[in-house]
């Protein structure tokens, strides 16, 4: 029986997208299983993807990225480019409140953009197109001059140089539009530990949601193991039990594959001195491909360009893999010692960096790893204080320049993304993966591989439609209408 | 070295060497005694690592072979059969059933050796390794094996020795294989050393430390020491002994040294060394002391001679030895002091014959002087009496003459016998710092000779003389007094001064005759003279001024060529 309704929700799913209806509430409590118990709850300092996939529960995003493109959020509509994709008019949607009822205004649009800008904020790629953000990047107090509200409902956004792109970062969850209290305008509200360990969160619905009320009363979000998570659904499809698991892995029938949209590259550093051309020859003869396919479990895309092909307009051109050098293990002494720099946090990232570990050593050069906290972590690479560094950088722009700003911003600063941004803007594709690898060279980083999530969602849950970025509208689930409750 | 010093030193090696060429056989045999010992305790020592090691062999061979027909094992053959399981959820299955199991070493593998997941070096996955291909072809499954695997470590990926079993996975098709095993690290060093109270050492085929581990004994600073000389001497450390263990002993891929230590045979041996040592010294020193008691009761006279006679050679004809001495040593004692008491006598009987011969020489020389005068005075008054007689008229005009002449030879004796009053009454020189060029520009002011040319040779910034101006003024006037009446036709007169080895020299030449060659010789003697009315008392006067300012006065001469006289005094 329940396998049956298995089959129906996997027909039904589509259809529901397809008429973009808004469920009606039914009140439960939805379950959402990560890799991890999300700990970051700012959308501007989110940096780690499942902190990123989780604060969809919470926020809404000026625009968001639908099949077709660029859709509206909290926007009435898409802003065209003005001035030569210099300057986009911000027209918000009219009665716009926070979860907590307060209104949502142009004022509050403006000082969401502005915060990121702020110094030390992780994504001020956003933020730095516009004209001014550069000073308040460097210390200067105030908004950037870029950002003038109009009216109300009205915020002109300025740049300092032509990006007809730019509307994709408001497409992006560090530029949702948070309120002075903090609260968003997403789906569910509130973070309430509901074990005593903190795992578990518990999100109320919203309803000021511009969406609508979500059907769910509750959304109750925590770190689930492949174990558990199995176990879970199975429980949940004997009782009905609305449960999302969103592990690399996948946790049952009916898994959906998110886009691989985490590219992960190896980053020079500049201590490596005379060894950074061996050490950059190593690298770059791994095969990428097989990398991929054995060390990342869930969906997962070589790299053979600085971006995923989920970013890219078109497939590139295939690239000539290099010859990879014959395996096994060595026994004279390797002649360079290094060490790599790895997020503590990510089992994927660490198995990874084991593999690099090996590669290196069979090219003669001994690699010990070096593990670090996030905290530790992105102050070193922005510091430019390691050898090598594995960078995993969530890709959340859906336009390649976008894209290659936020990468370069992750591994070498404001002033690398801004040379990005503008040598990729408004490039034709067919210039697009000459311009990427000159780009890659510049940044003296490896792609790798781009990873991502499966949502594996509980038979009785409905409206699971993942974005082409991505991300999820946690809004849009519904509860298929045969279940019990 | 003195006569006392070899005789003592003697009688050292005479008790030194004796008692040390006892020491090695006595130490040899205590050697022979303590290795055996040690030998015993070391077969005891391998044997017990032996065990351990067939101990860990087993469990290795066990836990691998438990894994390969677990059902965990089992499933992840069938899901990787049936496709449902991806790579790289495989890849970590190892670590955790390498963790789960206390095994070091854990691989799942295809029969040619790729790996499906590694827990000792996870990053070794998707490869084909070498070392696991040659384990599986070499080694029969089941059987732990001794074999140098790459684990990944906090440096990196370093080789580790490990005892490594392989078998397959129950039912796998496609065929899978689980390889495993423990390592044989510090862990493992420590253990056995503990184990078997012996230092042991794992070595790769090559010879590289892979591990060393010593029991916990703290020797003391001695028997660090005394294993540390025995190390130099080549004689290995003291209570010690080492056995080499070749893993496998067929085709060795690593070795185990196992070393026992004791260090209470050590100090076994020590002290009897050092008991041995404290004997030798002491027996040493007492022979030196004796023989140097001995050799000083023989050197005593020999010494009081040698003494006797430096004083005797220094001019102390006073110098006696009075030691007491015996035989052949006694009869030289007493003939050299006969002897010095000849000399004393001699020396006596010639001063007293020097001080005759001078007196004499000085009332001949005072005598002839004297005569000299007195006959023109003599004549003088003989001339005087006959006019005064016959009452003269030119009487007064002769006695005028007759006491003018009386006048002067009664000057010249006078003359003469102050110089030698001067000669024999010079008084001592007081010295002070005076510069040479002022000595001869005040010698040439007080000098003027019509005819003679005078030529000044003084070098500038010549060092200060100590000297009496006075006396120095004397000498120097003599010298150039004596030149001028060697140019009785006119000449040239030299004076000058110059820096001589740390000396000041003042020389002053002329361009006369020269002094004939047997002459030379005896220019400064007093009382020799060539010149007409001369006393021959000048240059004694001169040479006794110059020797009483340390310094010394010299002449050169050449028939026809001059004299030329040096006064060199010390410089300030």
């Amino acid at each position: 029986m329940t396998r049956l309704r298995a089959a129906l929700a996997g027909l039904l799913l589509p259809a529901a997208a397809a008429a973009g209806v808004r469920p009606t509430y039914c009140g439960c409590d939805l379950a959402i299983g990560l890799p991890a118990a999300p700990r970051q709850w700012d959308p501007a300092r989110a940096m780690d993807p499942v902190d990123l996939l989780a604060l969809g529960v919470h926020h809404a995003t000026p625009l968001v990225v639908a099949p077709a493109g660029l859709a509206p959020g909290l926007l009435a509509e898409v802003p065209e480019p003005q001035a030569g994709g210099r300057a986009f008019r911000l027209v918000l949607k009219p009665d716009l409140r926070f979860a907590d009822g307060t209104p949502l205004g142009a004022a509050d649009l403006a000082a969401s953009l502005a915060r990121l800008a702020q110094p030390g904020t992780p994504h001020g790629w956003i933020a730095l197109p516009i004209d001014g953000a550069d000073a308040v990047l460097d210390g200067r107090p105030g908004a950037p001059a870029g950002i003038q509200v109009l009216s109300d409902r009205e915020v002109l956004v300025t740049l300092s140089f032509p990006l007809p792109d730019f509307p994709a970062a408001l497409a992006t969850i560090p530029a949702a539009v948070v309120s002075a209290r903090g609260f968003g305008a997403g789906p569910f509200a509130g973070a309430r530990p509901v074990r005593a360990d903190g795992a578990f969160v518990q999100a109320r619905a919203n309803d000021a949601c511009a969406q609508g009320r979500p059907f769910a009363d509750t959304a109750s979000l925590g770190a689930v193991d492949p174990r558990g998570a199995a176990r879970q659904l199975e429980r949940a499809l004997s009782e009905d039990g609305l449960l999302l698991v969103l592990r690399p892995e996948a946790a049952g029938p009916g898994a959906v594959a998110l886009p691989a949209r985490t590219a992960t590259y190896a980053a020079l550093g500049p201590r490596l001195g005379a060894a950074a051309d061996a050490v950059r020859a190593a690298l770059g003869s791994i095969d990428r491909a097989e990398l991929a396919r054995l060390y990342v479990r869930g969906p997962s895309e070589p790299l053979a360009t600085l971006l995923p092909s989920a970013v890219l307009p078109a497939p590139l051109p295939a690239q000539a893999a290099a010859p990879a050098p014959a395996p096994g293990p060595r026994r004279a002494a390797p002649a360079v010692r290094i060490a790599l720099l790895v997020l503590s946090a990510s089992s994927e990232q660490r198995a990874v960096v084991q593999r690099l570990q090996v590669k290196l050593f069979d090219r003669g050069i001994q690699s010990s790893i070096e593990t670090a906290d996030a905290e530790r972590f992105w102050p070193r690479v922005t510091a430019g204080d390691y050898d090598v560094a594995l960078v995993p950088v969530p890709l959340l722009a859906a336009r390649p320049a976008i894209a290659a700003g936020e990468v370069a911003w992750a591994l070498r600063g404001a002033a690398a993304a801004r040379r990005a941004m503008a040598s990729l803007s408004a490039l034709p594709p067919s210039e697009l993966g000459p311009a990427l690898q000159a780009l890659a060279r510049d940044l003296d980083a490896i792609p790798l591989f781009a990873s991502g999530l499966r949502a594996t969602p509980a038979p009785a849950l409905q409206g699971l439609a993942p974005r082409p970025d991505g991300t999820i509208d946690f809004g849009d689930l519904w509860v298929w209408q045969g279940a019990s409750r | 070295m003195t006569l006392r010093a070899r005789l003592g030193l003697a009688f050292a090696l005479f008790a030194a060497v004796p008692l040390a060429a006892a020491l090695w056989p006595v130490l040899g045999a205590l050697s022979q005694s303590l290795d055996s010992e040690q030998a015993a305790r070391l077969d005891t020592a391998v044997h017990a690592v032996e065990g351990e090691l067939r101990r860990l062999a087993g469990t290795a061979g066990e836990s691998v072979r438990d894994l390969a027909r677990s059902a965990e094992a089992e499933a992840v053959s069938r899901d990787r059969a049936a496709g449902a399981l991806a790579p790289a959820d495989v890849a970590g299955r190892a670590g955790e059933w390498m963790r789960a199991r206390g095994l070091d070493v854990l691989a799942l593998a295809e029969p040619d050796g790729r790996v499906l997941s590694s827990g000792h070096l996870p990053g070794r996955a998707g490869d084909v390794d070498a070392d696991l291909a040659e384990l599986f072809a070499r080694s029969p499954a089941g059987q732990a094996v001794p074999r140098v695997v790459a684990r990944a470590g906090p440096s990196g990926v370093e080789p580790v020795l490990a005892l490594v079993a392989w078998d397959d996975v129950r039912g796998a098709e496609p065929p899978l294989r689980v390889a495993g095993g423990v390592a044989l690290g510090p862990e493992l060093a420590d253990r056995l050393a503990s184990l078997t109270d012996s230092a042991i050492g794992l070595r790769a085929a090559d010879g590289t430390p892979l591990a060393d581990a010593s029991p916990a004994v703290d020797p003391s600073t001695a028997l660090r020491v005394w294993r540390r000389v025995r190390l130099v001497l080549g004689a290995g450390p003291a209570g010690t002994a080492t056995r080499t263990l070749d893993l496998p002993p067929e085709a060795p891929v690593a070795r185990i040294l196992v070393g026992t230590v004791s260090d209470g045979l050590a100090r076994a041996e020590l002290t009897v060394l050092l008991a041995f040592l404290a004997t030798l010294a002491g027996a040493t020193a007492a022979a030196a002391a004796a023989g140097a008691a001995l050799a000083r009761r023989v050197t005593r006279p020999v010494e009081a001679l040698r003494a006797a006679a430096a004083r005797v050679a220094a001019g102390d004809l006073e110098a006696r030895v009075d030691a007491p001495a015996t035989g052949e040593v006694a009869e030289l004692v007493e003939a050299f002091n006969g002897m010095t008491a000849d000399l004393a006598r001699s020396r006596a009987r010639l001063a007293a014959a020097e001080r005759v011969a001078a007196w004499r020489e000085v009332a001949r020389r005072l005598a002839h002087e004297i005569k000299n005068p007195l006959t023109p005075i003599a004549m003088s008054i003989e001339t005087l009496r006959d006019p005064a007689a016959q009452a003269r008229q030119d009487f007064p005009a002769i006695l005028g003459e007759a006491t003018q002449a009386i006048g002067e030879e009664v000057r010249r004796l006078k003359r003469i016998l102050d110089e030698f009053s001067r000669f024999a009454r010079l008084p001592a020189p007081e010295l002070a710092p005076v510069p040479p060029d002022e000595l001869v520009q005040a010698v040439l002011a007080l000098f003027q000779a019509p005819g003679v040319e005078l030529v000044r040779e003084v070098e500038p910034r010549l060092p200060l003389v100590r000297a009496d101006r006075d006396q120095m003024l004397q000498v120097l006037l003599n010298l150039v007094r004596n030149a001028v009446d060697a140019m009785p036709s006119g000449g040239t007169l030299r004076v000058g001064a110059r820096r001589d080895d740390g000396e000041v020299a003042f020389t002053v030449s002329d361009t006369g005759p020269g002094i004939p060659p047997g002459d030379l010789h005896r220019v400064f003697e007093p009382y020799f003279t060539t010149k007409e009315g001369g006393t021959g008392l000048g240059l004694a006067i001169a040479q006794r001024i110059v020797e009483e300012h340390g310094g010394r006065i010299e002449v050169e001469s050449a028939p026809g060529r001059g004299a030329r006289f040096s006064v060199r005094l010390p410089a300030t």
